[in-house]
């Protein structure tokens, strides 16, 4: 959230020529030396004010002789007001007002421009991105909604609740099954109930020698099977709906989680573990399933249980039954004070799970790394110590646990003995019969097992609870690729793609500045500059797997933020570094893009891209399996596979990101000849590292620091003399030493 | 000219392209052996480069039919499972004993993997061997073999 901007200003500002609203702000918080004092610098119509406190606001006008630079470097950021006969003023500050800083200097660069009579219309300052989560934020607000609704949300038992959504389609079973479980909960308490009559009218008055009455006594038995085959049958059916129901909302839950993940934007998975995802989805879902399956269900019976048997009880003998629910507020008690320890513990051991997962699924995909290297120990290493601390986690939560059970089993024991002492008491007084009292005892063990499990129903609820946290951690975050709603689908494209004053941000660290290109149909643009010039980040930009955070790309014409994702997409055709092929076979890894592909398509496209000789080698062909990594094929077939893949969609667009750069020259030159094929007629933007792959070309663009510094053909390039010639240069000193 | 496939008296086989250029020594490959046998079968010469593709066989004539068909069965060996008599045990590493389209053998599966399915019907079975066993309309194997094999799916 945003503070960098903070409306109270603790500093006055008198002393400074009349002003209009300020275009931008910023709190600078170090002084020259680097020393943390705070000053504010702000910006209007009228030109850039600075106050620090106990000295005299300075002023400068907007002038075009002015020139404001920002750079920032190891966590502090320096801008630089220059004139004529330079530094004029220098202010430094950190990271955390960055955002504000470079509004501030953009604010000044514009009013700079419309000084100079340049109108300008596309910069737009209408949508500001939130620094922490980078969604867009309303125009006026002071802090970003989505960070504050995350904030909001501390790990409780009520979580729960929210799975209601995943319950609500169930209702009517849900419904059902409750009504089951009243209905066989109370059969369950018929038994103790008959033997009370049995006991009374029947065996002791045979004690008594009248006889046994076996017309009596046989009504009574027989009620007693009837009510256990009863409670039997429907136990049955109400277990056997609940725990359909509750598969259903698991299978619903790790569906919605799943698409809702992938609907998520690039930038969530590039800060996630793939290991903490799987176990999200993979084993919190299961544990929710279970504890909605069983260990909810048991509590909910419980619960009617000890209700209905405290109300049997009462209505037998009031006294005696106040005397025998005595340790039961102790219990509810003890199970408050143990409660939060456990939620607690549980969270930490569903961590360490995630972090388990974690190192399987670096290591495995890894392996080849890992065993080249020699760490297969310290693999074993890492795991076993994750799996140590799982196991210390879960001793630390069993001792507590450990506890907790048989003191509530002491309870239980202490309840009898006050039952067996009162009552004997009491029948010792014939204020209560026998077989009351048999009742009573029948009851009570019943009851005090309940009160067992549903104490352990305690540690069942944290663990849902944590893991139902960590799944609505995921369903709660907002992609930041917006969908824009009911967009206009897109028909045929033509391919031509402007960026306007494109700037774009991570975190508070600025990539991409001010970028303004054409891209005409069919043209093909190479992205020249050094790693981390910013030329992978356009790309993706381009793609939409980020938003820009200030101007626009438009596709012929349209702003691709207002064009629905997958339609957009499908007239995208990327190939990467490193070529991904799923399990499968190639023929369906070719047709990825376009499922519906027929097999001669397929196999023109495999011609095309160059494949189609070396599928044929392979025992089974088109039907061969390649594995998650596809290891038996080689990087240069791996990464043909791909670019038949993107020849199959017949996408306008095609996004060339380093393809060649991971494969030896010779295969380069094969893998070229396919890429010529590819671009034929679409708009390309290639990324590059060797120059030779770019020379069909119509335009090299030269980014540097996330500038733009050279546009034109390799040969006006050359002569420029600039970083392109120098590039080049070093290229074919190294290719000469080769 | 006309392109033909032909079988000369040695059994290499030769591909005759529109040019009338002799190619000896070519191999026919399936390009899609398990889900689409019979198309798009390729002619390949021998330093491995596609010189013509049978788009489908229904197209073609009886004889180069016969001459496609005569050199494919030379080349492929893919046993169709017909009958699994029994298992040595119920779980992976097993040896399985089967009744073939080439005649009974033992089939030794020693992973998981071993089993693939490629469809509904058809299920593909490397043994430790290597070989590729089809199992063709496996819901429609006799009652005996399938609950053995559905042990293993």
């Amino acid at each position: 959230m945003h503070k960098d901007v903070a409306a109270s200003s603790p500093l006055p500002l008198d002393a400074v020529p009349s002003r209009s609203a300020p275009i931008a702000r910023v709190e600078l918080d170090l002084d020259e030396r680097f020393n943390f004092r705070t000053s504010v610098l702000s910006l209007d119509t009228a030109g850039l004010h600075w106050q620090a406190a106990g000295a005299v606001a300075q002023h400068w006008p907007i002038d075009p002789a002015l020139r404001l630079t920002h750079q920032s470097r190891a966590g502090a950021g320096c801008l630089r007001l220059e004139g004529p006969d330079g530094t004029l003023a220098l202010w430094r500050h950190t990271q955390s007002v960055n955002p504000a800083v470079q509004r501030l200097r953009d604010g000044f660069r514009r009013l700079l421009r419309e000084r100079e009579g340049a109108s300008d219309s596309v910069a737009d300052d209408a949508t500001v991105i939130c620094p922490v989560c980078k969604n867009p934020m309303p125009a006026q607000a002071e802090d970003c909604p989505h960070c504050e609704r995350a904030a909001e949300n501390p790990p409780s038992t009520w979580i729960l609740l929210r799975l209601w959504r995943f319950a609500k389609p169930y209702k009517k079973q849900l419904i059902l099954g409750f009504i089951l479980t009243l209905v066989s909960t109370f059969a369950t308490l018929v038994p103790p109930y008959i033997t009370m009559p049995l006991m009374d009218k029947v065996l002791i008055p045979s004690q008594r020698g009248e006889g046994i009455d076996f017309a009596v006594a046989s009504m009574y038995l027989g009620a007693l099977l009837g009510s256990a085959l009863l409670a039997w049958a429907l136990g049955y059916w109400r277990t056997y709906i609940l725990a359909l129901i509750s598969e259903r909302i698991g299978a619903d839950l790790r569906e919605v989680t799943f698409a809702h993940l992938l609907g998520l934007s690039l930038e969530y998975f590039g800060g996630k573990r793939t290991g903490d995802l799987i176990a999200r989805i993979g084993a919190e879902t299961d544990r929710l399933c279970v504890f909605l399956s069983l260990q909810l269900l048991d509590f909910a019976t419980d619960l009617v249980m000890i209700v209905m048997t405290a109300a049997i009880l009462v209505s037998i003998d009031p006294l005696l039954a106040l005397v025998t629910l005595t340790p039961l507020p102790f219990i509810v008690w003890m199970a408050y004070l143990v409660r939060d320890k456990l939620r607690f513990g549980f969270e930490q051991i569903n961590r360490t799970w995630a972090e388990v997962t974690n190192v399987l699924a670096d290591t495995i995909p890894g392996i080849r790394v890992v065993k080249a290297f020699g760490q297969e120990q310290r693999e074993i290493r890492r795991f076993t110590e994750l799996n140590q601390k799982n196991l210390r986690m879960n001793d630390r939560v069993n001792r507590i646990w450990a506890l907790f059970s048989p003191t509530v089993t002491l309870l239980t024991e202490f309840g009898l003995l006050i039952i067996w002492a009162f009552g004997i008491w009491q029948v010792g007084h014939g204020r209560v019969s026998v077989g009351v009292l048999s009742a009573f005892l029948a009851y009570i063990s019943r009851f005090f097992t309940r009160i067992d499990s549903m104490s352990r129903f305690v540690s069942f609820t944290q663990q849902a609870a944590a893991g139902a946290k960590r799944i609505f951690d995921v369903l709660d975050c907002v992609p930041t690729v917006p969908q824009p709603n009911n967009p206009q689908p897109l028909g045929p494209i033509q391919g031509r793609i402007e960026l306007r004053n494109v700037s774009f941000q991570h975190g508070s660290h600025t990539v991409l500045r001010e970028i303004d290109l054409t891209i005409a149909p069919g043209e093909m643009i190479g992205l020249i500059g050094h790693s981390g010039s910013g030329k992978s980040t356009l790309a993706n930009l381009i793609c939409r797997f980020y938003d820009v955070s200030h101007g626009s790309i438009t596709l012929d014409g349209r702003d691709i933020r207002s064009i629905g994702l997958a339609d957009y997409r499908q007239h995208i055709g990327v190939v990467l570094q490193e070529p991904f092929l799923f399990f499968g076979t190639i023929a369906e890894n070719i047709a990825y893009g376009r499922p519906g592909a027929s097999r001669s398509e397929i196999i023109t496209a495999a011609r095309a891209a160059n494949a189609h000789d070396f599928i044929l080698r392979l025992p089974l062909g088109y039907d061969s399996l390649v594995g998650e990594r596809g290891q038996s094929l080689s990087g240069g077939e791996r990464q043909r596979i791909s670019i038949a893949r993107a020849l199959l969609t017949n996408p306008s667009i095609l996004i060339l990101d380093e393809a060649t750069s991971a494969v030896d020259s010779t295969t380069e030159k094969e893998i070229q000849k396919a890429l010529d094929r590819l671009i034929e007629g679409r708009t390309t933007i290639a990324i590059a590292h060797r120059l030779s792959t770019l020379r069909k070309a119509d335009r090299l663009v030269v980014l540097d620091q996330g500038l733009i510094v050279e546009t034109g053909t390799h040969e006006d390039l050359m002569q420029r003399h600039g970083l392109y010639h120098h590039f080049y240069m070093n290229q074919i000193q190294a290719e000469e030493v080769a | 000219m006309v392109a033909r496939l032909h079988q000369d008296a040695n059994g290499t086989l030769h591909w005759l392209d529109r040019d009338g250029e002799d190619h000896a020594g070519v191999s026919l490959v399936r390009a899609f052996p398990l889900t689409a046998p019979d198309e798009a079968i390729c002619v390949v010469g021998v330093h491995g480069n596609e010189l013509h593709e049978f788009a489908s066989l229904a197209a073609l004539d009886d004889e180069q039919r016969r001459v496609i068909a005569s050199a494919l069965s030379d080349r492929e060996f893919m046993p169709v499972i017909e009958r699994i008599n029994s298992v040595s045990r119920r779980w992976i590493p097993t040896v399985w004993a089967i009744d073939t389209d080439h005649g009974a053998t033992d089939l030794a599966l020693d992973s998981e993997e071993a089993i693939r399915r490629i469809d509904e019907r058809t299920l593909l079975v490397r043994d430790a061997r290597g070989i590729c066993f089809l199992i063709k309309n496996y819901p429609e194997l006799d009652r005996r073999s399938r609950r053995l094999l559905e042990r293993f799916l």
